[in-house]
């Protein structure tokens, strides 16, 4: 008997390993697509998985930026709000200029994910505190901007339909940059020594900065970048919808946040992949898909997402305790 | 000692063993104090002084052996235990709320209540007066603490241990932070003190303090007792203490006889009256090529602060530091590190690694640029290969470079630490207690290290709480007391010996 558990528990130790940590997230994966190989094939048509991926894909573009934030050990939830005030701020330029209309929708998200980098690193106000704070703040700018106007983008813009229509060798294009990004940053966080100081930083801000890491400078430059995947997210989900409204980025925190988390990035910093957000956002889109096709809905969609949350973070506080 | 035996003791320890992870730090203790007696506890770093007041005061649980108060067997183990049997105990840093006022500290927790269930304030103030006043001293109770004088804190810190009545009353080293004139006016509270009937235990390392208040003088030297002086028999005399802290080990010549190679010419870092408010002051000294510059003090000398602003960890307020004749502005160990300046932690936990990352991360990190290779990016089997030659280098015992550091013994995350530095090559080394915590086999395994990197031309300033180490390895000691420099022993000195830095140290 005693050795049956312990042979149960060496297998289940040498996948943890071989999967790098991330059975939890598989195993959740799996329960997912048995469900719905079981009750929805639907949602395993080429045409649905297609659309599926090319929907959720902002929701990707946000947690591959945010992922890179988080494993520095800081948080950013401004993300939704930085994603509002973006169109926000192009309601009135796209019927002057399409081409300068997303500079400047990318322009704002740089700059809104520079300002609270900045912001952390000088004032040392905890992330997420800040991040609350400039979430309203920029909610609040988007709102003034368009006065108030609930719908504030209401045309289809041409190069903006395409980007978010469009496809490169059979492969949405949000999918494709969603993708690309996340491997983009993988690369970088396996092979440049910036790369390799998040981990250190994300593990151990002072011992990091007291091996001469300059970890203001990192902090800065993963909130910019995940303040632009914002920003270019934004664009995407605009253009698929063919509008923008005040609520364009709600609950967009969460979702990136839940992305992350199930794809194995630690709250705590200095843990995770990239690749492994890949996957909890292909497990995520699903889960979203399967609510939708079985006709629970988007609000049952987002009160899963915060369950599943709880949920991993309490699984793999498990297998850590266990493993200690 | 035998006549006060007859009368029973007020406490009693007997045979008091206590081991942390299998290291034993007391070795079986018997401890006697009476009512009305001041007995000194003294003993080098490591004698397991602290380990035995903790025992007394509930924070350990002894491993085996037995303690009686007033005559009772009692089990304490837990501060409360020793509460309830009225054992009082004021520590080195006085723990008092700065911004709140004198009677509000000594009342904490003891608060008096009027009727209506609010604080009844003139009644505390009245009581914490006249407590100060049995003391002898006279302070306005309505002041903030942080107002008020270091030796006026110590006092208002006894005052508080007062108001429970101690049957006992432990004072762990209340006169580290306190000049001449403040030590004699606490030792004439502390001497008033005894003639109200406690038992007093005074741990303090200066021992002129000791010879001055004591009745009896108990000498701890790992882990177990070398013997007791007690004034109605015996003289005390500060030569007799030390020679008996120190034992029958090094004498003269053991250390300065030893070949050490020549000390260099040019000059590395140069110190230039260094001060920062509080902390050090007007530290000056230079280090060589080829050098080992030992700093030896006691509990709050300022070496660590010291290390820190010249790591640009903390900002030093005054004077000037030159690396290779170029200031040094050490505003952030970034600057410190890119000038040949590193540091190798006393806290690895916090400061000198991150637990969860790989060897290999921790080796790496503060010479990223030199893992590339011929290439533009971090070339993965060169990383991992300079993981390996560190690890037999330095014959850390691992299962391989991708281990976690937390899954190592400490003397082989210790030696982790060093590995960083070392792979770093830089020109100067500080070293903040490089063997805490770390097993003697490691720890003569990095001080072997440290003479190896000096024979490379580098410098190294170390300092250690264990001064045989120190006088092992280094070329000079400067001892500082206080924030200041108030000796400088060469090698070649006389006083060179354990004796005599001790003597210096506890005698300034």
């Amino acid at each position: 008997m005693r050795k049956g558990t312990g042979q149960i528990k060496r297998v289940y130790q040498d996948l943890a390993e071989k999967t790098q940590g991330l059975l939890i997230s598989f195993l959740i994966l799996a329960v997912l697509l048995i469900i719905s190989a079981v009750f929805i094939p639907k949602v395993f048509q080429l045409k649905n998985l297609e659309n599926m991926l090319r929907t959720y894909a902002p929701g990707g573009i946000v947690a591959a930026g945010l992922s890179l934030v988080i494993l520095t050990g800081e948080i950013d939830v401004s993300v939704g709000t930085i994603m509002t005030l973006s169109m926000a701020v192009a309601a009135k330029l796209y019927d002057i200029n399409e081409p300068l209309t997303i500079v400047a929708i990318l322009a704002t998200g740089l700059f809104t994910g520079f300002l609270n980098g900045i912001l952390i690193t000088r004032t040392k106000v905890p992330s997420l505190m800040l991040t609350i704070g400039m979430s309203s703040v920029y909610g609040g700018l988007a709102s003034i901007l368009v006065k108030a106007q609930k719908k504030y983008i209401t045309e289809v813009y041409s190069l903006t339909n395409l980007l978010a229509k469009g496809s490169i060798l059979g492969i949405p294009i949000p999918l494709f940059v969603c993708v690309f990004s996340a491997i983009a940053f993988e690369f970088m966080l396996r092979k440049t020594a910036f790369g390799k100081r998040i981990y250190y930083t994300g593990m151990n801000k002072r011992a990091s900065w007291m091996s001469g890491v300059n970890i203001n400078r990192i902090k800065v430059i993963c909130f910019t970048v995940c303040g632009l995947l914002s920003a270019v997210a934004a664009l995407l989900l605009s253009g698929q919808l063919g509008s923008a409204t005040v609520q364009l980025g709600d609950g967009y925190d969460v979702t990136a946040i839940s992305i992350s988390v199930l794809g194995g990035i630690s709250l705590s910093g200095g843990v995770g992949t990239l690749v492994g957000t890949l996957l909890g956002f292909v497990t995520i889109s699903l889960m979203q898909n399967m609510m939708a096709i079985a006709g629970l809905g988007n609000y049952v969609s987002i009160t899963l997402k915060g369950v599943m949350i709880i949920l991993v973070v309490f699984l793999y506080g498990l297998s850590a305790r266990k493993r200690t | 000692m035998e006549n006060r035996t007859n009368s029973k003791p007020l406490l009693a320890m007997k045979n008091i063993q206590k081991g942390f992870n299998d290291v034993p730090v007391l070795k079986g203790i018997d401890f006697n104090v009476n009512r009305g007696e001041i007995v000194a506890i003294i003993g080098s770093n490591g004698a397991g002084k602290s380990t035995l007041m903790n025992v007394l005061a509930g924070v350990h649980h002894a491993d085996s052996g037995e303690i009686w108060f007033e005559g009772e067997k009692v089990s304490i183990d837990d501060p409360n235990v020793a509460e309830r049997l009225r054992i009082g105990m004021v520590h080195q840093e006085p723990s008092l709320c700065e911004n709140m006022l004198v009677y509000e500290n000594i009342f904490l927790n003891r608060e008096y209540r009027s009727a209506l269930g609010h604080l009844d304030r003139p009644r505390m103030r009245k009581e914490s007066t006249a407590v100060l006043e049995n003391l002898g001293f006279h302070i306005d109770v309505e002041q903030r603490v942080r107002d008020i004088s270091l030796v006026s804190k110590v006092i208002v810190s006894i005052a508080k241990a007062m108001l429970m009545n101690p049957k006992l009353l432990i004072l762990d080293e209340v006169t580290a932070a306190l000049n001449q004139k403040e030590v004699e006016h606490l030792f004439e509270i502390i001497h008033g003190l005894r003639e109200k009937g406690p038992g007093i235990i005074f741990i303090s390392h200066k021992i002129r303090e000791i010879v001055q208040i004591s009745d009896r003088v108990f000498v701890l030297r790992d882990g177990v007792e070398a013997g007791t002086f007690d004034r109605t028999v015996d003289t005390l005399r500060e030569k007799d203490i030390i020679n008996m802290m120190l034992g029958e080990s090094k004498w003269k010549g053991e250390y300065s006889e030893r070949e050490m190679g020549q000390v260099g010419d040019k000059i590395l870092l140069s110190v230039k009256g260094l001060s920062k408010h509080e902390m050090f002051n007007d530290i000056t000294f230079d280090l060589h090529e080829n050098e080992i510059v030992g700093l030896a003090g006691l509990k709050g000398s300022g070496i660590t602060e010291l290390m820190y602003s010249i790591f640009g960890i903390m900002q030093y307020e005054g004077g000037e530091l030159l690396m290779k004749g170029e200031p040094l502005k050490a505003a952030l160990p970034e600057e410190a590190i890119r000038r040949g300046v590193c540091m190798i932690t006393n806290d690895r936990q916090q400061e000198g690694l991150a637990m969860g990352l790989p060897i290999e991360n921790n080796v790496l990190v503060a010479s990223l640029n030199k893992t590339r290779g011929n290439g533009k990016f971090i070339n993965k089997k060169l990383s991992t290969e300079i993981a390996k030659d560190y690890i037999a280098k330095l014959q850390i015992k691992t299962t391989g470079p991708q281990q976690q550091v937390q899954f190592l013994s400490g003397g082989n995350q210790q030696k982790v630490v060093v590995s960083k530095w070392l792979f770093r090559d830089s020109d100067v080394i500080l070293i903040d207690e490089p063997t805490r915590g770390v097993d003697i086999k490691a720890k003569n395994e990095i001080y072997n290290l440290l003479l190896q990197e000096k024979a490379r031309s580098k410098g190294i300033i170390v300092y250690s709480p264990e001064t045989r180490e120190l006088l092992n390895i280094c070329n000079r000691i400067i001892i500082i007391d206080q924030g200041k420099i108030i000796a400088e022993v060469h090698r070649n000195e006389e006083r060179f010996t354990e004796k005599g830095i001790l003597e210096i140290m506890h005698s300034y």
